[in-house]
């Protein structure tokens, strides 16, 4: 009986979010803007057709997660809504790194692995049932800390690569000056800032490089841990916070860094650069130009595991990119798999809504990858 | 056990015992002494067969990635840990990311230079805090000495904190650059301690960070032996007419002088396998040697333990992985055994009055 009125709740509570959740996909959906008002209950009803599925949330249990610390400012806000919501539910965060969160899930030390990279073919072989399910979009952005210029510079992936493979090391380098027309850029010597730990926000940045110039970063220096070319006086840094830390503390510093941390990025007086991408267009990270970017890729595979990298979109940021919850699809006990599933559910559905997203200026999966996220959530089991 | 039983049975004394018979002079101390002895038997062999365990567990899970980089691990520069995202390739069974590369000479020589300045910086502070110490009015030496004790307890990774956030800074803009306008101007030097200064992440503020770590143990160790010179030899210096400093130098040091060594080794030991607070301030450079004093570089502890998370998914970087925490091992027990050769050579001679007073 009891059981029968906590499904009731159930249903009561999915069918709202199921509604919010088709309100935000057709907002950032471009295809068909707002023609056919009824088609969005019908896309909602089709993907809430697999929602029955998604189990009630357990009255008391812990769900524990860690890895990319790009994600951790989005998954605190997810902890308090979440715990507000279902009181007797614990959830401890860390932020850590996207290597940790895939190896610490991978190996069951947690529930919920934070990765800006979707598994790599070994990582999927050393962990066949982990799967990387998609939980927003998000953004790396290019920061550098020169105070003397107000204006945005804009920098192309062939100037990046080359500043961070040491053939650019001053900011009135010709190549970076013939980007930037009429800007008088200072003689300062460049100190590029990378992570030292292992970081999905490099590989992220390291396959924008690879992607707009293959010479000066060529294919072996994507990874989370690349052989960084050796530059005078870089800076190597645990973790998005330390590389904002990082960057503020030397003037002429460059370093890349996950959207959520702009506004520690702007208090920390850092400029962000417009990116060129694929279409030959500078950009910078707004929630609009995040939209076209992935809108403007195929829809996820069934995997999840897709690239957002280097957009054709003229009007799309070049260096996006999924978040990922990577779960082990088989848990310690039906109760925590509940739990698993309730809160990822949750958390692409009311945690993706513009109160959670736009403090971390995240924006929310497109139905189509939406719905791959809830196959994938439904995979979870005891 | 058919041994000993014919020999118990085969008539009191009638045939003489062999005086080196291990086995049975080993059976029969065991019974000698009841459990007791037992236990404290295995509890003697549990340390042995775990650095035996270690070694061969370490050796068995390092021999792909030594077939992989042959001698290449210890002459080259580069590490690599592949393309993650490229298609992976199989060596010798291993499933891996393609290009893969494990250089570990910079490593190595991290490991070892900042061990090295570490011991450079801290030997004479400890020796001489030792010393003064020893000279101290009781209660003083008492104050001073605790202090030593407390520092030697401070966790590493507080001294880590401090050297990113306090040390790395100032000698970024002090210390450095005072070095570089001093020992850096002198012909021939200017290329290890002049150029540029860095920012306070490298090879020198590793060396401070792990002198630090290591000043109270040889400190407090030398400061016991100095305690324990005789009186009356040091009296019989004096009385020699000799000054403070010659009697220093020519009773006190030499008479614990093995004893020092050994101290130094316990703080080589400290220092060369110290991970969390050098991997917080080294600069993580992991495929380049510092050009200076300055640059930023690692050592083989902080390198296992910041890139751990990437090693892990790859079987063929944990092989490496193993390979590395081999080689930390040799060069631990090759300096202990160094020393303790040192330290008996030291012990036999060099000792102008006698023992045993």
């Amino acid at each position: 009986m009891a059981r029968r009125i906590r499904l009731a709740g159930t249903a009561a509570i999915l069918v709202p979010a199921a509604l919010l959740a088709a309100a935000c996909s057709s907002s950032s959906s471009s295809t068909t803007s707002a023609s056919t008002s009824t088609s969005a209950p019908a896309s909602a009803s089709a993907s809430a057709a697999a929602t029955p599925s998604i189990p009630a949330a357990p009255s008391s249990g812990t769900l524990t997660e860690t890895g990319s610390s790009v994600m951790f400012p989005l998954v605190s806000e997810w902890q308090k809504g979440y715990t507000s919501a279902h009181p007797g539910i614990k959830i401890s965060t860390a932020s850590t790194n996207s290597g940790t969160g895939i190896t610490d899930a991978g190996q069951g030390l947690v529930n919920i692995g934070a990765s800006d990279a979707y598994l790599s073919a070994t990582q999927k072989s050393d962990y066949p049932t982990l799967e990387n399910i998609p939980t927003g979009v998000n953004a790396i952005e290019v920061v550098y800390n020169l105070p003397s210029l107000t204006a945005p510079l804009n920098l192309s992936g062939t100037v990046l690569a080359q500043i961070y493979d040491g053939k650019i090391t001053t900011w009135n380098d010709p190549a970076i000056a013939k980007l930037n027309p009429g800007v008088t850029l200072p003689s300062t010597t460049i100190v590029t800032v990378h992570r030292a730990d292992s970081s999905g926000s490099t590989v992220l940045f390291a396959q924008y490089l690879n992607a707009q110039d293959a010479t000066d970063w060529p294919s072996s220096l994507v990874a989370s841990t690349p052989t960084w070319p050796k530059t005078s006086g870089a800076l190597a840094e645990t973790g998005s916070g330390a590389m904002v830390t990082g960057a503020a503390s030397k003037v002429g510093s460059i370093a890349y860094i996950g959207d959520s941390y702009s506004s520690k990025i702007s208090a920390a007086k850092l400029s962000v650069a417009a990116v060129l991408n694929g279409a030959g267009k500078y950009t910078t990270a707004t929630p609009a130009a995040l939209t076209a970017a992935v809108n403007s890729f195929p829809p996820a595979p069934a995997s999840g595991s897709e690239s957002l990298i280097n957009t054709s979109a003229a009007a799309g940021y070049a260096i996006t990119g999924y978040e990922y919850a990577d779960v082990n699809t088989t848990q310690s006990s039906t109760t925590q798999a509940d739990l698993i599933q309730n809160f990822l559910y949750w958390a692409i559905t009311t945690g993706s809504s513009p109160s959670y997203l736009g403090k971390v200026d995240f924006v929310a999966l497109p139905t189509p990858t939406f719905n791959v996220a809830v196959n994938l959530i439904n995979k979870i089991t005891g | 056990m058919a041994v000993p039983a014919l020999r118990r049975g085969g008539g009191a004394g009638s045939r003489p015992r062999r005086p080196g018979g291990t086995t049975s002079s080993l059976g029969r101390w065991l019974r000698g002494g009841g459990p007791i002895r037992a236990v404290g038997l295995a509890g003697a062999v549990v340390p042995g067969l775990v650095l035996i365990g270690l070694l061969v567990e370490l050796i068995i899970k390092a021999i792909p990635a030594i077939g992989y980089s042959g001698l290449h691990f210890l002459t080259s520069s580069t590490w690599n840990f592949g393309s993650q995202y490229g298609t992976p390739v199989t060596t010798n069974g291993l499933v891996h990311a393609p290009g893969e590369e494990f250089g570990a000479l910079p490593q190595i020589l991290g490991t070892l230079a900042t061990s090295a300045i570490a011991l450079i910086i801290a030997v004479p502070v400890s020796l001489g805090a030792a010393l003064l110490i020893a000279e101290l009015p009781r209660r003083l030496a008492g104050i001073v000495g605790g202090f030593l004790e407390l520092l030697a307890g401070v966790p590493s990774v507080l001294i880590g904190l401090w050297g990113a956030l306090t040390l790395g800074p100032i000698v970024a803009a002090h210390v450095s650059p005072l070095i570089a306008d001093t020992l850096g101007r002198v012909p021939g030097l200017t290329g290890f301690f002049g150029q540029s200064t860095g920012n306070g992440q490298g090879l020198f503020t590793s060396g401070l960070v792990l002198a630090v770590m290591v000043i109270p143990i040889i400190a407090s160790t030398s400061r016991d032996l100095i305690r324990g010179v005789p009186v009356l030899t040091q009296e019989g210096a004096v009385a020699l007419g000799m000054s403070d400093l010659e009697c220093v130098r020519k009773v006190t040091l030499p008479w614990i002088a093995s004893g020092i060594l050994g101290a130094v080794v316990l703080g080589l030991g400290r220092a060369l396998g110290e991970t969390i607070a050098v991997a917080m301030v080294c600069g993580v450079a992991l495929s380049s040697l510092p050009t200076n004093l300055y640059g930023a570089m690692i050592t083989i502890a902080a390198n296992i333990i910041q890139n751990l998370e990437t090693a892990i998914t790859d079987p063929l970087d944990i092989s490496a992985f193993a390979e590395l925490a081999l080689a930390l091992m040799v060069i631990t027990l090759l300096t202990n055994v160094v020393a303790t050769l040192l330290v008996r050579r030291v012990s036999g001679t060099a000792l102008p009055v006698g023992r045993g007073l």
